[in-house]
């Protein structure tokens, strides 16, 4: 556990000093803070629209922070070759992974809590209210990007930096359309077609459990255990993703 | 009690993205360390020394043979608690200094706090590093990593030392530091391995070597065996003027002796440099 925690710290560290990500959570503080001014809207209105808005940018710069922290994880190590000084120290490569997944983690959360309270603030300015739902559809958040950093952690055993990060991406949008997939199924007669179909709809990730947002922005509550169900799917995605990730990482040569 | 390192008909084979054999790195290599010896892997660049290396860590896997590192497999982690490894291009976190570095991964040793900030302090000083221990390490020179690399590889007091080229980048005479570091390491009785392609070095610190060459053990043996030349003996005279030497060869034809070559005693340049950098600092 000790050496878990040290790697996850070292990982953090470095993680903020990444000057790409700062730029990102600056413009995302940026963009949050200006739908304050949003008054063209009549009032019942602005305070939806600040918060499908704020929600929207909040979600599509985590996911970038997410992938780009994770996808530069174990290339850079392995091209600069500071992971052969750990690694030949009493450090496993489960360690090793768990911890830099931990450490990645931890910089993404500090973005997103930064970016929540803001919104937070925001919102009790216009309102004068605080709201709860909110909170869920960041705690939905959260989790989707520890799936989302899984997946590409688990690509970035055995891929390049640039492709980690393409298919983070992708792999994002893609998650957001999986619904579309069963749609799609039921409108084939071809049995293979509806075999194939199914069968990426049930190993794709799907991010929409955790999209909350028209729920929040309609002021329709949020209910615990729908909550916990979408945790229970990301947590057992996620640790899916990290068992493969250890699968390809235990035999990679570094 | 087992040899610390041994090594038994070891071959690694690259291969590319198809999974087809491409590179071939070692062929069938076999050798064995003892304990207690300073032991040199000595090969031209590209035969095989930094990845014999890298599999006595476990960073790599042989296609086939056995290894064997301080009795156990180089995949169990365990018996990494007792060894150093000092890469050939030492690559740190260069936005931490060196306290920071070693205070880290002092750490990942498990180490107790206190006897984790002597020991890196005996490190910095003896390295040679101590007025640098709050810069960041990103401004270091090539010679100030290859030293905070040593650092690096000996903050947990390893018995089995790994360097690869460790003098790289060293001036002659942080090098010959760096040989009486060494040399005073082995006397502790720790086991070194070290490879380099720089023939003086290893000459000046091995008890033992092996030559591989494109990824073949070529020869083995300790330094006194494969260095002896057969039937050839150095003498060192003093006052044997240019005058004198004739008559010298005279003698020693008479006593049935062949005299393959007389010249003048010449220092090495490396000697030259050490004594002229000592003279300016006791000046």
């Amino acid at each position: 556990m000790r050496n878990i925690f040290l790697i996850a710290g070292i990982t953090y560290k470095e993680a903020l000093r990444n000057k790409l990500l700062n730029i990102l959570l600056l413009f995302a503080i940026l963009a949050i803070a200006s739908t304050r001014f949003f008054t063209i809207f009549a009032p019942s209105e602005e305070l939806k629209i600040i918060q499908d808005t704020s929600l929207g940018i909040i979600r599509f710069i985590g996911m970038l922070i997410t992938v780009f922290i994770t996808g530069a994880l174990l290339p850079r190590e392995i091209e600069r070759r500071t992971i052969t000084t750990i690694l030949s120290k009493p450090v496993s490569r489960a360690q090793f992974l768990f911890g830099k997944f931990c450490g990645a983690l931890y910089a993404i959360f500090i973005n997103l809590i930064i970016m929540g309270v803001l919104l937070n603030i925001i919102i009790y300015l216009k309102g004068r209210m605080f709201n709860v739902e909110i909170v869920k559809a960041l705690v939905l958040m959260g989790m989707e990007f520890v799936v989302l950093c899984a997946i590409t952690l688990c690509v970035s055993t055995i891929a390049s930096e640039i492709f980690n990060i393409i298919f983070g991406i992708l792999i994002f949008i893609t998650g957001h359309l999986t619904n579309y997939l069963q749609h799609l199924a039921d409108r084939f007669d071809s049995i293979a077609m509806k075999g194939l179909l199914s069968f990426l709809y049930a190993i794709l990730p799907n991010f929409e459990n955790f999209n909350v947002q028209n729920a929040v922005v309609l002021g329709t509550e949020v209910s615990l255990r729908y909550v916990g169900k979408a945790m229970t799917y990301g947590a057992v995605y996620t640790a899916v993703m990290l068992m493969l990730g250890y699968l390809f990482f235990a035999e990679r040569q570094v | 009690m087992c040899n610390p390192i041994t090594v038994h008909g070891v071959s690694k084979f690259y291969k590319n993205v198809m999974g087809e054999r491409r590179f071939k790195a070692l062929d069938g290599l076999s050798l064995e360390v003892k304990k207690g010896e300073v032991f040199g892997l000595l090969g031209p660049n590209g035969s095989g020394k930094t990845t014999l290396i890298r599999l006595l860590l476990g960073l790599i896997f042989p296609t086939s043979g056995r290894i064997s590192v301080l009795g156990k497999d180089p995949r169990y982690v365990g018996y990494k608690k007792k060894i150093g490894y000092l890469p050939e291009h030492p690559y740190f976190y260069d936005f931490l200094n060196p306290f920071e570095l070693l205070d880290f991964y002092g750490s990942l040793f498990g180490m107790d706090p206190r006897t984790k900030k002597k020991r890196i302090f005996f490190l910095l000083e003896k390295l040679g590093l101590k007025d640098s221990y709050k810069t960041q390490i990103r401004n270091f020179s090539k010679g100030m990593l290859q030293r905070m690399g040593l650092a690096a590889s000996l903050i947990n007091d390893p018995e089995l030392l790994f360097l690869d080229e460790p003098t790289l980048g060293l001036d002659p005479i942080g090098t010959l530091e760096i040989q009486d570091f060494l040399r005073e390491l082995n006397k502790e009785g720790k086991t070194i391995f070290l490879s380099s392609h720089l023939l003086a070095q290893v000459q000046g610190s091995c008890h033992r070597v092996a030559v591989i060459y494109k990824g073949r053990l070529i020869k083995t043996g300790s330094l006194d065996e494969l260095l002896t030349v057969d039937d050839e003996t150095d003498i060192v005279v003093r006052g044997a003027g240019r005058d004198r030497r004739e008559r010298i060869k005279e003698l020693l034809r008479q006593g049935g002796m062949e005299v393959v070559g007389i010249s003048e005693r010449k220092a090495s340049l490396k000697d030259l440099f050490i004594k002229i950098i000592n003279e300016e600092n006791k000046g």
